[in-house]
């Protein structure tokens, strides 16, 4: 399956998604420095791996919908559990 | 509020609740250290054995430790590995 | 309070219809053991907890399951796509098309409707989290079934992610309870006073 992912979304799903297993790993281990490092490079990658995707694709969330849109984008794009957004 | 990560019965070798200094390998364990009676307790994960992004949403988990597929035994060819 | 982010945490893209397969997957959505079970658990649980970090969990965990009733329910919309009259009515998936059409409705796959009687919130540290440590092994149950019962790989793909996400939240909820223990005084005596309620201890 998981080579099939040629979505742009899937970008950042997999970084946010290890932003939250990192997340709840720090949430029991909230003074453990390897982890919280990791979330601070994950973070970066993620906010990139968002820029991208909403520049190309629309947003992702509704504050994203701003200056550069025509129209009410937020609403418009393919909404998550139609087949086309994944 | 003491929040150290590596305390405790079947944790990694460090402090025990109670504060005293606990070697694994004593055992019995000095009694007001062990675990006590009507109370279940967690092994505590520590930070290894990542996947890289791309295996760790595939897997569903950024940690191979805690990668557990289901796999089944009836030999319907269902189960899946690795 | 919540915000939305338009994106699934792990894509579902299913091509084939199948409404006897959404029937039963659908109960990881309204069933007891289901996600919507789990988000309303959590996210109400930790309001009365005594240690930050628990709270912290339970919001993270909580949260993290809403978007999994948001994939259950992407997965039953995909699975009851295009139907025709005769697959809906040889499926099994009538009983349910007849109240709701293809609409998407919180129930059982024994057509329970979702209730908050299949969960509990005890205003007990310990108690709430052993519930929660139960409610992960459930629903890990219920996923583990599901593969039993459905070939498409396109559906097992998805159940996997989110039956590998209950096994994680377990240990999560483990370590919570580590937590409440060695916030505990009395290490030999756990039940001596309610530490969300009782006034015992300092914050």
């Amino acid at each position: 399956m998981i080579n099939e992912r040629m979505n742009p979304i899937f970008e950042v799903q997999k970084y946010e998604f290890v932003l939250l297993e990192t997340n709840l790993y720090l949430d029991s281990h909230p003074d453990d420095q390897e982890a919280l490092e990791y979330f601070r490079r994950m973070l970066a990658l993620y906010k990139d791996a968002k820029e991208k995707y909403e520049a190309k694709c629309g947003p992702i969330t509704p504050d994203s919908t701003g200056i550069g849109y025509e129209r009410w984008e937020w609403v418009m794009t393919p909404w998550p559990w139609e087949l086309e957004a994944n | 509020m003491d929040r150290r990560i590596n305390r405790g019965y079947m944790r990694p070798a460090g402090l025990c609740g109670c504060g005293m200094p606990m070697n694994p390998a004593q055992k019995p364990y000095p009694e007001q250290c062990g675990p006590s009676l009507a109370m279940v307790y967690p092994v505590m994960q520590t930070w290894r054995n990542l996947y890289d992004p791309c295996k760790a949403i595939a897997r569903g988990t950024l940690f191979a430790e805690l990668d557990m597929p289901w796999v089944g035994c009836n030999g319907s060819g269902r189960g899946y590995a690795g | 309070m919540w915000m939305y982010e338009k994106k699934l945490q792990y894509p579902v893209k299913i091509k084939n219809s199948d409404p006897s397969a959404a029937k039963i997957i659908i109960t990881q959505l309204g069933g007891p053991d289901g996600e919507m079970g789990a988000a309303t658990r959590y996210l109400n649980q930790r309001y009365t907890m005594p240690d930050r970090r628990i709270i912290g969990m339970l919001t993270d965990i909580g949260t993290e399951e809403l978007g999994h009733e948001e994939m259950i329910a992407s997965i039953v919309y995909q699975l009851t796509r295009n139907l025709s009259e005769a697959q809906i009515k040889n499926s099994g998936f009538d009983t349910y098309f007849v109240d709701h059409t293809t609409g998407i409705y919180p129930q059982a796959a024994s057509g329970v409707p979702f209730s908050a009687a299949a969960l509990e919130v005890k205003g007990d540290v310990f108690a709430d989290i052993n519930e929660d440590l139960a409610a992960e092994q459930k629903a890990r149950v219920t996923y583990d079934n599901i593969l039993r019962l459905t070939d498409d790989p396109d559906v097992r793909d998805a159940i996997k992610f989110l039956r590998e996400r209950e096994i994680v939240h377990y240990q999560r909820f483990a370590e919570a309870l580590g937590m409440a223990q060695d916030d505990f005084p009395d290490k030999k005596n756990f039940y001596a006073f309610n530490p969300s309620f009782d006034k015992c201890m300092k914050k």
